[in-house]
């Protein structure tokens, strides 16, 4: 799959998955980027494969007693595009420090 | 609940339309739960010691769930139409097979603003198109030689004038005479212009309900000038003395010294003949007209003199019909209705395909409804679409008072609704009865020769998959209107989907 050209919004989001950040409102809070920004970024880089989406199971739902939730993870061309888009803005690495295990 | 989060919920509901169908419920899902994430951490925030967290509220976070279901939206018709499936795949680009209905009327109501605008935009058009309400302009009438024909030539002496406002007061409460003239006025200082001058009697705008503006008050006896409004902006747009022709001043007009007493607005004058300026006079000056002279006469009627709605005024061995400046102001709306009459006698004859339809027909009454609101919605936008042309055809560059403009204005209406109604019925036609695309791919079906236990003609396809139009070339006794062939749900699968 050719090289995308990740925007720093998108290559933002992704670190932030990487991160641990896995649901769209953490994403949000931790990028500090608008909702109407970061779900269609986020729609984008699940049709391009780069991540991958599930609900979460309904026990752990209702165990917190709230609406189960759709978390999101890096896929495999995922982590390679986020380290190719790393070289490019590596401030985002400071923004959003990489796991310690993950580095 | 909070009255904000209530509200957000209901705006993720109305956003959720926006996504396609088959994304909806689980994109209303996600949006739902984060929503519910949201409030969370925003009562939490409140309540927290932390008075710098950033927390976002609700609707803040909602209103991202709009551009989020245009992003869907767009996306799911993008790839519809660059599937490539190997079977319909020069359908599903063929613009013809995505004409839906909407597309349709889109464009229809689209031209019908356009025409509508400029109708209000031309003058004369405007003048027809929102006629001047008088009070009693049903007991206001013209008294004419000749009824509807020549308006656009005085004709009535003000000799008879005089004689009838003596004569006839059992038919009438007040009489008003009003005589063209040109004139030269000084609209600038260095700047004169030829005007046309209505020299009339002085009860004449308060006859006719008229409501001149900025009205100065002027010496007994004096004449009074009236501008009309686009006369008085032309003389107001100069660049040195714009105040030349404001009210109040004196002016000198035919010879005479004249007060402008007022400015009347454009759409008030509803009576034939087209004037820059009104000359009021009273019974002394107007006195010194010649006898001969020719004018219009106006009349207030006393409704107990005439038993009928057609008023004719009978003096010696001449009839003066007296025309009702209310009909006078709804002619063209008349026309209009008389050509629509003849445009609807004239369609059956007119049409290739017959009007009694297609031999089967789907009989679900649903679908079959929607066909018909459809075909009613083209029929809503071509009458004013029609009516509108027709009165910037016919009064848009003429007079309202022309010969010229009833004729311009019965034909051009005929003739642009009958074209409206065949297209409509045309287009009703060769669409599918179920989902309203165009029927296309026309294929030529059997030999002319073959009409005996066969038969010859078009086919026609709904990409969609719900039928098969046949269309007979020759009729015969067993085969002579457009037949429609159901095809049931194991053909969808060779088809496109299906036009929204």
């Amino acid at each position: 799959m050719p090289e995308a050209r990740l925007s720093h919004t998108a290559a933002l989001i992704l670190q932030s998955i990487h991160a641990g950040q896995v649901y769209g409102f953490s994403v949000m809070e931790q990028t500090g980027l608008p909702s109407g920004t970061v779900y269609p970024a986020m729609r984008r880089l699940e049709r391009d494969g780069l991540i991958a989406s599930k609900w979460e199971a309904q026990a752990i739902a209702d165990r917190e007693q709230r609406p189960p939730r759709k978390y999101y993870r890096l896929t495999r061309e995922g982590l390679a595009a986020l380290e190719s888009v790393l070289k490019r803005y590596p401030l985002i690495e400071k923004l959003i420090p990489t796991p310690a295990g993950e580095a | 609940m909070p009255g904000h989060c209530l509200f957000a919920r209901w705006l993720l509901r109305a956003a959720s339309w926006l996504v396609p169908a088959p994304e909806r419920a689980d994109w209303h899902a996600e949006w739902a739960a984060e929503l519910w994430q949201v409030a969370a951490s925003s009562r939490t925030t409140k309540l927290g010691t932390d008075a710098t967290a950033n927390r976002t509220s609700p609707l803040a976070f909602i209103c991202g769930a709009i551009p989020d279901a245009l992003y869907l939206r767009r996306e799911a018709s993008a790839s519809s139409s660059s599937t490539e499936d190997p079977v319909s795949h020069t359908s599903s680009a063929s613009p013809q097979t995505n004409s839906g209905p909407r597309s349709y009327l889109l464009t229809l109501a689209s031209i019908c603003g356009l025409i509508f605008t400029l109708a209000l935009a031309l003058p004369g058009s405007r003048h027809a198109l929102l006629p001047h309400h008088s009070a009693d302009a049903s007991d206001l009438v013209l008294i004419t030689s000749s009824g509807y024909s020549h308006l656009d030539q005085p004709a009535t002496r003000f000799a008879d004038y005089q004689a009838w406002r003596i004569s006839t007061q059992k038919l009438y409460r007040e009489l008003a005479f009003y005589q063209p003239q040109q004139h030269r006025l000084r609209i600038a200082p260095h700047d004169e212009a030829s005007i046309s001058v209505f020299r009339a009697s002085n009860n004449l705008f308060d006859l006719l309900g008229l409501a001149p503006q900025s009205t100065a008050h002027a010496v007994n006896g004096q004449p009074q000038l009236f501008l009309s409004r686009s006369l008085f902006d032309r003389a107001k747009g100069r660049k040195f003395n714009p105040g030349f022709l404001e009210p109040g001043t004196s002016v000198e007009l035919g010879g005479r010294r004249v007060i402008v007493a007022g400015i009347l607005p454009d759409s008030q004058w509803q009576l034939p003949g087209h004037a820059d300026a009104w000359l009021l006079e009273d019974k002394h000056s107007l006195a010194e007209t010649s006898p001969l002279a020719r004018g219009y006469v106006v009349a207030h009627v006393r409704p107990e003199a005439f038993p009928s709605e057609h008023r004719v005024m009978i003096d010696g061995d001449h009839r003066y019909p007296c025309l009702s400046l209310a009909e006078l102001a709804h002619r063209p709306g008349s026309i209009f209705r008389f050509a629509l009459l003849l445009a609807l006698l004239a369609l059956p004859a007119t049409l290739p395909i017959p009007i009694s339809g297609t031999a089967e027909r789907t009989r679900r009454m649903r679908i079959r409804l929607r066909a018909w609101m459809y075909f009613a919605a083209k029929l809503a936008l071509i009458v004013p679409l029609a009516y509108a042309a027709s009165l910037c055809a016919a009064y848009g560059f003429l007079a309202s008072d022309s010969t010229a403009a009833p004729c311009i204005q019965l034909a051009v209406a005929f003739l642009a609704l009958l074209g409206l109604f065949r297209w409509s019925w045309q287009d009703q036609r060769s669409r599918c009865p179920e989902c309203l695309g165009r029927l296309t791919h026309p294929a030529r079906v059997g030999l002319a020769s073959r009409s005996f236990l066969a038969w010859s003609g078009t086919e026609l396809v709904c990409t969609s998959g719900h039928g098969l139009l046949h269309i007979p070339e020759l009729p015969t006794s067993w085969f002579s209107r457009p037949r429609w062939l159901v095809l049931d749900s194991s053909w969808r699968t060779l088809f496109a989907t299906p036009v929204p």
